[in-house]
């Protein structure tokens, strides 16, 4: 700090209140304290209650969401097995259309030959 | 203090008191919130730098004598003398509102620009500008006061 600074720090050192400023602000304290409603006087004597019922929400509300994320994934486990069955079902039946296609294939040939020989 | 930092502000003992009354009002509600001294440190000074600020707003709105216009002082005095003191603390009170908290905050509180930046929620180029721009002004217009060249 050079000389101006320091002589503007003197000119701006802290000044005290009038005596009896903090009696004044005791007594304002004191009748804040008497005119506030009994509810809020509750409200601020249990500060653990405010923690316990903000806790309280919080654990509804995880659990809320713990349930429905736990539900979605049961349905997609259901959902997946449907889809295996499906394509399983899908399979048999593809081989066994493969099968008849190959008799009806052997029937038609069969037929075809003695049509010549005759 | 807080005291302090409202009547160097508005440099009006009564509205000072009353202001540091409420901040300490605030206070007591605010203290469970508060985690160190060093925090309700923090909070006093910013809570009376804001109230001190707006107070000053609402004056001028209702078109009283504004701060601003304090005239500037007739006095002819040198370094360290009393009368040099009281025309610097004139010259702070006619700097706008948003540097002259940044002056009383550095050269009352002797905070470092970096906390006054953080405490009134600017930023620290800010404060920066402020400051000097503040020191150059009060320095013309010392030297004008005196006479004589303020290193």
């Amino acid at each position: 700090m050079n000389d101006f600074e320091e002589q503007l720090k003197h000119a701006l050192r802290r000044r005290d209140p009038s005596e009896g400023f903090a009696d004044l602000v005791l007594t304002r304290l004191a009748e804040e304290r008497s005119q506030r409603p009994v509810g809020e006087r509750a409200w601020n004597l249990w500060p653990r209650l405010r923690w316990v019922s903000a806790m309280a929400v919080l654990i509804l509300v995880v659990s809320g969401v713990v349930y429905k994320v736990r539900e979605r994934h049961d349905e997609e486990i259901e959902a997946r097995a449907a889809k295996q069955q499906v394509m399983l079902a899908l399979r048999i039946t593809g081989s066994k259309l493969r099968i008849a296609k190959q008799k009806v294939k052997a029937v038609e040939s069969g037929e075809a030959k003695t049509e010549n020989t005759l | 203090m807080v005291f302090s930092i409202a009547y160097r502000f508005l440099r009006d003992r009564a509205v000072a008191e009353e202001l540091a009354q409420e901040v300490f009002l605030r206070l007591y509600r605010e203290l469970p919130r508060l985690q160190s001294p060093e925090h309700v440190k923090f909070w006093l000074r910013k809570a009376i730098s804001h109230r001190s600020m707006d107070y000053a707003r609402a004056l001028r709105r209702r078109n009283e004598v504004a701060l601003e216009e304090v005239h500037e002082p007739g006095v002819s005095a040198t370094p360290s003398d009393p009368l040099l003191d009281a025309a610097l603390r004139k010259l702070v009170a006619s700097l706008p509102d948003e540097s002259r908290i940044v002056v009383v905050l550095r050269y009352q509180e002797d905070l470092e620009p970096t906390e006054i930046a953080d405490l009134l929620g600017i930023s620290l180029g800010t404060v920066k500008s402020r400051l000097h721009r503040s020191l150059g002004l009060l320095r013309q217009k010392a030297q004008r006061l005196i006479g004589e060249p303020i290193r």
